[in-house]
């Protein structure tokens, strides 16, 4: 047991007691709640030494927490030690734990009008995740951890490092902003609970939306970053891949998108109330699920990069069941008496056009959420199976189109457009969308939405040169960034290239407009594929890492970017070929006949000569051309020696490395005089990513305008 | 706007992609057995097995090919034009989504996903 453990298990503890006085303060008791609200201080007081302890032990390199020891080293630069605290599944539920507990000690200090049901709902999560963290505490000792193998008190000298996969900057900014998303929906369940308890279903609103325009900024902005990050160094050649860990950020961020439309229509219309607060719930509710399925390992089977298998899955089993438990026994002791105002009957108005658009934002959720749990619910049958991306990007399609469709008439009704401005935005649509298409192939899905987001963009820009309704300002900014986004998707999608070429070093290969030349291989720690890229007038040297990392034992790629106006050239090395390597060393396994060097050579086995003080030889038994030899590597004091032996006169023989537990040697034996090698060569894909900056461009748009509405309601707040 | 109408239109929009799914292929990739696959050349599936250390994995200019044993050690060659994945060299476990094809019975996989090997994500006790 050590400080960190007694911080979370005493904190665990304190939110039972606040829960506990604010149960109680229900009565009217004044007393309960102040000592409720006094016990959730000290959590966060602790929760704050938690988070400071371990990132002081990061700091401090203290190897005998596992945490430390499988996520960090030594020589590791500052901001990744930092990043490192939520590199693993321990850390990252702590921050969680800690932004949440944060969001709790800010209601209080509001004093919120609805604080006990939401600071409730807060200490709720508080104690599922302090649960959780037990099972995964990031303050194990690492003894404990890997049992048998390190003997308790012994304390390692280095760490393990982190997955070189994780060492970038973004590894620092993604999963913090994705969790400010992630807790703050607790906030916003805890005031659906609240218009529940406390039977006032308008008034919740007003203190909620800030708060929900935060959580889907934040969880939004944290989606983008992902895919940014995805595209630009894990090489998967893509931003999105509709992989579950993807999905399941993206279920809650529609269910919230969708809820911030609720809100604005039941504020200025009084609709939708009961699903206003059925989506609240839903909202933390798929957030939980989706920690479920990615960090259960339940999909381990079906995704690239859930985290693997653990024992957390039943505490997060119990924490849905427990807040879907509450959360339905209360929508439906309260559905009865939940009255909204009766609507307006005509089609084209902005509140059918919204309605629609958030049950559509509401049915695409459903069928993502399905398509991600498929695997889960499939398992229970005898077949258990996924849906392919295929599926994704085919459903994807009607609900692009329809949620344009909405979005265009909702500008369309609060334009007041006339025919001529009309006139002129469909001229402006239909030429930018020939244009923008006319240079490549055919494609209908491209020429149908590009034209329907150019004629919205094209509306929204006369709507803001126009107008003087300021409040329709964020809301133009966000639906711009939409179409922005989605000509960015189509175009990027539709119009991209790969090629696949092999390049000998020295020479230049020639894909589309880019040409590559392989310059070589540079040997280091972190080793490079280098080459020169050249497009038209641009040239660039490229040097992509490809190494085997040592952490993971695989083989570690980095693509080249060239960043353009017209598209990014995006270069992957796939392979590299050392010729020379490969012609003189193999790896021969004990009984195993080869070729190297042109020549047979069969290895019998190892002959191992211990000496004693003096050290230890250890011999291979090499069979060349029915002679025996017996190239050695002989230990002694901490040094190795090679013993070669000649071939023919003129070659040498000897071993390269020693693998005694599959019983296999690499050898190397030196080529013929005059043999003439093949260059090394590389194999590259060559991509062009057409437009790829616009969907950029509509993922800060969209963030832009969503900041905007959240600057704006916390002013009114 | 009335319930009548908004109960149509959701119908309108599941039946919409109920038929989506239905018109399409290769929507779902059920797990199934090496044998289910041979069987059933074309059909899109998964399935699971483990690259024996000594099986090398084969690259060339369109990609690489390999080979999978499954837990009754029967093999399956495969076949993935692309992208070999960050850790393939040395995972054990591999799930590949595709088709088997008859012509060169070989499983020609789209996806590839590799099983990350247990080393840095130990169990506790």
């Amino acid at each position: 047991m050590n400080t960190g453990s007694i911080l979370l298990i005493a904190s665990l503890m304190l939110s039972i007691a606040a829960l506990f006085f604010l149960f109680k303060s229900r009565e009217g008791s004044e007393i309960q709640i102040v000592s409720a609200r006094r016990i959730f201080y000290l959590t966060g007081i602790l929760i704050f030494f938690a988070v400071l302890i371990l990132f002081s032990s990061f700091l401090n390199n203290e190897f005998q927490y596992a945490y430390v020891y499988n996520n960090s080293e030594r020589g590791m630069p500052l901001i990744y030690k930092i990043a490192a605290l939520w590199a693993g599944n321990e850390g990252s539920f702590l921050i969680w734990l800690f932004i949440l507990n944060i969001c709790g000690q800010l209601i209080i200090w509001k004093k919120d009008k609805f604080e006990a049901p939401v600071l409730g709902s807060i200490i709720l999560a508080q104690i599922f995740i302090l649960a959780v963290l037990l099972v995964k505490n990031p303050f194990s000792y690492v003894w404990n951890y890997f049992p048998g193998e390190i003997q308790p008190g012994e304390i390692p000298g280095d760490g393990t490092g982190m997955n070189p996969l994780l060492l970038d900057p973004w590894m620092v900014a993604h999963p913090p902003v994705l969790f400010l998303g992630y807790a703050s929906s607790t906030v916003i369940f805890g005031y659906a609970i609240a218009a529940l308890l406390d039977k006032k279903y308008d008034e919740w609103l007003k203190p909620a939306y800030p708060w929900l325009l935060f959580s889907t900024l934040t969880l939004g902005i944290g989606i983008f970053m992902g895919g940014y990050w995805a595209y630009k160094v894990l090489g998967w050649g893509g931003y999105w891949g509709w992989d579950p860990v993807e999905n399941s950020s993206l279920i809650p961020w529609l269910v919230s998108v969708a809820l911030l439309h609720g809100m604005i229509l039941q504020k200025r219309k009084s609709l939708l109330k009961k699903s206003n607060l059925a989506m609240a719930l839903g909202y933390f509710l798929l957030v939980i699920y989706s920690t479920f399925l990615t960090r259960s390992g339940v999909l381990s089977d079906f995704s690239v990069h859930s985290f693997g298998k653990s024992d957390v899955a039943l505490y997060l089993a119990a924490g849905i069941a427990v807040f879907l438990g509450i959360s339905v026994y209360l929508f439906f002791k309260r559905f009865g008496e939940i009255k909204s105002s009766e609507p307006d009957a005509g089609f084209f108005t902005f509140e059918t056009v919204l309605t629609y658009g958030i049950i559509t934002l509401a049915i695409y959720a459903i069928i993502i959420f399905s398509g991600t749990s498929l695997p889960l619910f499939s398992s229970f049958m005898k077949n258990p199976m996924s849906v392919t991306e295929k599926f994704y990007n085919n459903i994807s399609i009607p609900f692009g189109v329809l949620i344009l469709g909405f979005i265009t008439a909702f500008v369309l009704i609060i334009g007041k457009f006339e025919k001529r401005e009309l006139a002129i935005c469909t001229g402006a649509a239909v030429s930018a969308a020939v244009l923008c298409n006319i240079i490549f192939p055919f494609n209908a899905l491209a020429y149908i939405f590009s034209a329907i987001s150019f004629f919205l963009i094209s509306l929204i820009l006369f709507h803001f040169f126009r107008s003087r309704k300021t409040w329709l300002f964020p809301s133009g900014l966000a639906h711009l960034g939409i179409a922005v986004f989605v000509i960015g998707v189509m175009i990027s999608g539709m119009h991209s290239w790969t090629e696949q070429k092999k390049v000998p070093v020295g020479e230049t290969v020639q894909a589309g407009p880019v040409s590559i030349t392989l310059k070589g291989f540079t040997d280091a720690e972190k080793s490079t594929v280098d080459a020169v890229i050249s497009k038209g007038f641009r040239t660039a040297e490229a040097s992509m890492y490809y190494y085997i990392d040592s952490k993971t034992q695989s083989l570690y790629r980095e693509p080249y970017i060239m960043t353009g106006l017209s598209g990014d050239i995006y270069i992957t090395p796939q392979q590299y070929n050392f010729s020379a390597i490969n012609y003189s060393t193999v790896l021969l396994r004990e009984k195993e006949e080869k070729e190297v060097s042109g020549l047979k050579v069969k290895f019998n086995g190892f002959i191992t000569n211990n000496m004693g003080a003096q050290g230890m030889v250890i011999r291979a038994d090499i069979l060349i051309d029915g002679m025996k030899y017996f190239p050695a590597v002989k230990f002694s004091n901490g040094e190795t020696e090679q013993i070669a032996q000649t071939v023919q006169g003129s070659r040498t023989l000897k071993i390269e490395a020693i693998d005694a537990t599959h019983k296999a040697v690499r050898i190397y034996l030196s080529p013929l005089p005059g043999t003439v090698i093949p260059p090394d060569f590389a194999v590259f894909d060559i991509s062009m990513k057409r437009f790829i900056w616009v969907v950029w461009l509509g993922t800060l748009l969209i963030s832009a305008g969503m900041t905007v509405a959240m600057v704006r309601a916390f002013k009114k707040d | 706007m009335n319930r009548k109408k908004i109960i149509v239109f959701i119908s309108a929009v599941v039946l919409l992609t109920v038929s989506i799914i239905l018109m399409s292929d290769d929507l779902f990739s059920p797990y199934v057995s090496f044998s289910y696959a041979e069987a059933h050349p074309g059909k899109y599936v998964q399935v699971i097995g483990k690259r024996g250390k000594e099986d090398e994995v084969k690259p060339d200019e369109k990609g690489f090919s390999f080979t999978l044993t499954d837990d009754s050690g029967t093999k399956l060659n495969v076949f993935h034009s692309g992208v070999k994945p960050l850790n393939f060299e040395h995972t054990e476990q591999v799930v590949v989504l595709g088709k088997f094809s008859k012509d060169n019975s070989t499983f020609i996989a789209d996806k590839v996903l590799v099983k990350c090997p247990s080393k840095y994500e130990k169990e506790s006790r």
